[in-house]
């Protein structure tokens, strides 16, 4: 059995690392690029949100490799157009003649869609419950070390003396984690990553701005929509944190367990309640929290990113807005679809990044003499 | 005496300044870009020159603008600084107690929320360039007249024409077939301008708070009919500075000047207005994001690439 399945910034180590381990073979097309994109917008309806057009290239190119089953993410309990995507999409692709089974996974369903995994191979292979549990733990360890290596690399970014080393470290340890299939070599890794990330030379009195980067989680996930915010940041010394990351995607909708780092998700939805009440779809009531959280803490601005259409994240817009001025923290919104281009979007950017280094300097009473990066 | 230099490179005009130590203008020029950015600057240094001593010297360069990058490269600058900063520090210089900036340029509109005279909110146009400068210019081509009478004839409307502002499509069809209906022109026009600021406060402001004192600069702030229409819409005088066409380039000279440490990098008028100086794209094939390099060639050398997603040809 050929599974493919679509890619959320680094997702696809540990979805491998588990469907490739319990006997069947994973065919994924390369990371989202200008063809999967251009690919997607030609089939999906025009006006559906980006991450739907992108996942669809995605599921294509799996199927040009040779898939013979798609897994699709989204449906269920969502309220927004994300409950939809996986039998639109599944609808769209049979419409272009191609044979595959679907495998629909959502939050309350993952439990069922391992069961049918199983049911469907159960023919070319026998798995015991060892292989499952075998798979399950190497998902997990995959998944926390491409945590761990992005936050290291994040955090080392913008203190970097000469720029490019934590990002190509970042580059060669998610390959290798991606390869290692070793649980035993896996665990031990995680000191290496740590030390490799320690030796970087910092320049340790720098105070980079610090950033929260909220929004739709695919947006905030993946580099290819976001034109790679999170390094281009770190490359301008801010110091960027994603309100959610892959792994903590994963986990949080495959098991229900809050992998939160600082903040969990029950305790964000807590904080965004006076504002807004329940979550409408997407990430909007946790993104929420996370805001009021960030401006608490003493962040210096916020970055808000949505698909442009996105129901929720327009709606959740104007509550951004009034956090922004009742806590006094910068706030920057961006609408992404397939017209967005990297030249506005990084100009919007880096005049915010100078706004809030001269308020900053203003708050510390220093000259507002503005530094080149 | 030591000068500082800003240029400000845009999508339709090219804009340069030399400033003195007390950030006074000593000259300026402003000329349209035609396509050519290269050639635009060139042509822009050549006339900044003739207002200069030949004992004066320029202790900095800063660019911005849209072209910002290629300027930089091109006269190698001290500094290159988005426009939104530009415009907000040249601002509030020469008005302390400015509180908004509106900037309507060629290809977008932008407004900046100014506090204590530093920038601290700002917005851009997204997805749409209606009510830009380029509109106004293509009206303005397409009845025939002057850009530069465009304003004053708004200003002799004598009825209220209402013309759709939601897009340039819609306003241009609106407006024709408005002139069919043998509605007078200069209405029109005033009726045009109207459009424009409402498409602005709507597109681009989104509710943002627009305190007195605002400043109109841009290309457009040339336009006595947008200002009229934007002092009616908001019910504020507006002050249309004494160098709202080239705020940015002397916001670009300020900021080279705060960074300057005596010594510029620049390469001097003589050198830089004879360069041979090219910029060629081509698409990488390496991985399906075929990202479009730009190489920037100086004397026969390749002195600089970008464009690429992956740094591979930075």
């Amino acid at each position: 059995m050929k599974v493919g399945f679509q890619h959320m910034g680094n997702l696809h180590i540990a979805l491998a690392a588990f469907i490739g381990n319990i006997g069947c073979d994973v065919v994924l097309g390369p990371k989202p690029n200008k063809e999967t994109l251009n690919t997607g917008v030609k089939y999906a309806p025009e006006l559906v949100c980006l991450p739907f057009k992108v996942t669809l290239g995605d599921l294509f190119q799996s199927l040009k490799k040779g898939a013979d089953t798609l897994v699709f993410i989204g449906g269920g309990d969502w309220s927004c157009r994300f409950g939809y995507y996986g039998r639109i999409q599944c609808s769209i692709l049979k419409k272009f003649g191609y044979e595959f089974k679907p495998l629909f996974v959502s939050s309350e369903n993952t439990k069922s869609v391992a069961s049918q995994i199983l049911k469907l191979n159960n023919n070319s292979w026998t798995i015991t419950l060892k292989n499952v549990l075998r798979a399950f733990t190497l998902a997990w360890h995959k998944s926390k070390l491409v945590n761990l290596t992005e936050e290291l690399a994040r955090r080392t970014r913008p203190f970097e003396i000469e720029k490019g080393g934590a990002s190509k470290l970042e580059r060669e340890f998610l390959k290798t984690i991606e390869e290692e299939n070793s649980i035993y070599k896996l665990r031990r890794m995680k000191q290496k990553i740590k030390e490799s990330f320690f030796s970087i030379k910092e320049n340790s009195t720098f105070e980079p701005l610090r950033i929260l980067i909220v929004g739709e989680s695919y947006c905030v996930i993946e580099p290819f929509v976001n034109f790679d915010l999170i390094e281009y940041l770190g490359g301008q010394g801010a110091l960027a944190e994603p309100f959610l990351t892959a792994h903590q995607w994963l986990f949080y909708h495959a098991l229900r367990k809050d992998e939160g780092s600082n903040l969990s998700k029950e305790k964000a939805k807590k904080l965004a309640e006076p504002f807004w009440a329940y979550g409408t779809g997407g990430e909007d009531q946790v993104s929420i929290g996370h805001a009021i959280n960030a401006a608490r803490q003493g962040f210096d601005g916020i970055i808000h990113l949505m698909p442009f259409s996105c129901m929720p994240e327009t709606a959740a817009l104007p509550v951004f807005e009034k956090i922004s001025k009742l806590y006094s923290i910068p706030f920057l919104n961006f609408s992404l679809d397939e017209y967005s281009s990297p030249t506005g979007f990084y100009t919007r950017i880096e005049a915010f990044l100078d706004c809030l280094m001269l308020r900053r300097k203003k708050i510390f009473n220093k000259s507002p003499i503005l530094s080149s990066p | 005496m030591k000068y500082y230099l800003g240029i400000d490179v845009g999508s339709i005009s090219a804009k340069g300044v030399i400033i003195d130590e007390n950030y006074k203008v000593i000259a300026n020029c402003y000329l349209r870009t035609l396509g050519r950015p290269i050639d635009a600057i060139k042509e822009v240094l050549k006339n900044l020159k003739k207002n200069l001593s030949s004992s004066a010297e320029i202790r900095s360069v800063g660019t911005t603008g849209s072209a910002r990058r290629l300027a930089g490269i091109m006269l190698n600058a001290d500094i290159v600084k988005n426009e939104i900063i530009a415009h907000a520090i040249a601002a509030s210089h020469f008005y302390p107690d400015v509180n908004t900036i509106i900037e309507i340029g060629g290809q977008d509109s932008k407004l900046i929320i100014i506090r204590d005279a530093i920038p601290v909110d700002f917005a851009m146009n997204t997805v749409c360039a209606a009510g830009t400068g380029s509109f106004l210019d293509h009206q303005a081509i397409r009845l025939g007249l002057p850009i530069e009478e465009f304003g004053k004839l708004a200003l002799m409307a004598k009825n209220k024409v209402h013309i759709a502002s939601r897009c340039t499509v819609f306003a241009e069809s609106d407006m024709i077939h408005k002139t069919q209906l043998g509605i007078q022109r200069n209405d029109i026009i005033s009726g045009l301008c109207e459009a424009i600021v409402r498409n602005y406060l709507t597109a681009v402001a989104k509710g943002k708070e627009i305190k007195p004192l605002i400043l109109f600069q841009g290309g457009v702030a040339a336009n006595d009919g947008v200002k009229k229409s934007f002092e009616k819409a908001l019910g504020i005088k507006i002050h249309v500075p004494e160098h709202f066409l080239v705020m940015g380039a002397i916001g670009a000279a300020m900021l080279s000047g705060y960074k300057s440490n005596g010594k510029t990098s620049f390469i001097g008028f003589d050198k830089s207005i004879d360069l041979k100086f090219e910029s060629r794209g081509f698409e990488c094939q390496d991985c399906p994001n075929h990202c479009e390099i730009v190489e920037a060639v100086r004397d026969r050398q390749t002195i600089a690439r970008y464009g690429s997603r992956c740094g591979k040809w930075n």
